[in-house]
């Protein structure tokens, strides 16, 4: 056991170090910004994400990942530390079609935790949050124990980890 | 009928595996590559979205090409179920076609990579374009 307040999270910089690795890597992710329960992250366009070769829109697999990714950050920004869990649904309402050419941005945010689930939702908008190209709901179901990052009081640097 | 798959099936190394028979619909093949990662071991939730949205989308446009109707559509929503944890190896995925109606198309999609052994499901509703006036 760690106590949380041994350190202050920063979404931020574990997101600089998830964004290089793997599937946000491969999208492009960038963060946005976070908040108490919330997260935000950025997909900018690029041409090789495009589901809809016509309209020039990322494509909905592509809206999808960016809705996960940021619903799975939001719980570790509600939680204050990272802890191990994976995608138990994902439900996504299609609204319009973005923007031609847009970045998107995934905002969720993490309502509720429980013991062994956490529950959020969320949007994603291509300039205006309050006109959104899509709305989430999802659920995550922690698959092992709260981490602490190296270098807090229960994780020390140097300790052998 | 070929159905052609777009730009963002290239970047997740997603083809199209075979075309079954008595008209089934496609099996798609995402073949695993680093940018697929998630969570250690396992595949991104996300790259598996994306493998199952191709995958509805090549069994209603299989499923329409030949009827007449244009083949245009676009979905309205869609429920993923990550049932397994998909590893390190290649992904399979083919939607099912269970209802054409006049506006709404119903598909439902299994993906795998052990046979027999699903690692996620989807359904979605998906908005058919209306033919020329």
């Amino acid at each position: 056991m760690f106590d949380a307040s041994d350190f202050v999270f920063d979404p931020a910089r574990m997101f600089r170090a998830m964004e290089r690795y793997g599937h946000s890597a491969a999208m492009g992710f960038r963060f946005g910004a976070s908040g108490d329960d919330c997260c935000e992250l950025v997909m900018p366009w690029r041409a090789d994400l495009v589901g809809d070769v016509e309209a020039g829109t990322p494509a909905n697999g592509a809206v999808i990942a960016l809705l996960d990714m940021s619903a799975g950050m939001a719980v570790w920004v509600k939680l204050g530390h990272f802890r191990p869990q994976a995608t138990l649904d994902l439900r996504i309402d299609y609204l319009r079609a973005p923007a031609p050419r847009s970045a998107l941005t995934g905002q969720a945010t993490c309502y509720r935790v429980a013991r062994e689930v956490a529950f959020v939702r969320g949007i994603a908008h291509d300039g205006d949050a309050a006109d959104p190209v899509a709305n989430m709901a999802a659920t995550f179901m922690f698959t092992g124990p709260p981490m602490a990052p190296r270098g807090s009081v229960a994780n020390p640097v140097g300790a052998g980890t | 009928m070929t159905v052609v798959l777009p730009p963002y099936a290239g970047l997740l190394g997603i083809e199209i595996e075979s075309v079954g028979a008595n008209d089934s619909a496609p099996v798609l093949r995402m073949e695993f590559a680093d940018g697929l990662a998630g969570r250690p071991g396992n595949l991104h939730g996300g790259a598996i979205a994306g493998l199952l949205d191709m995958a509805a989308y090549a069994a209603l446009a299989h499923s329409l090409s030949g009827t007449g109707k244009e083949l245009r559509f676009k979905p309205i929503g869609i429920t993923i179920d990550y049932v397994r944890g998909g590893k390190h190896r290649p992904t399979f995925a083919r939607g099912r076609v269970t209802k054409v109606g006049s506006r709404v198309a119903t598909v439902v999609v299994e993906a795998w990579q052990e046979e027999g052994k699903q690692i996620a499901a989807a359904r979605l509703h998906m908005l058919l374009a209306r033919g020329e006036t």
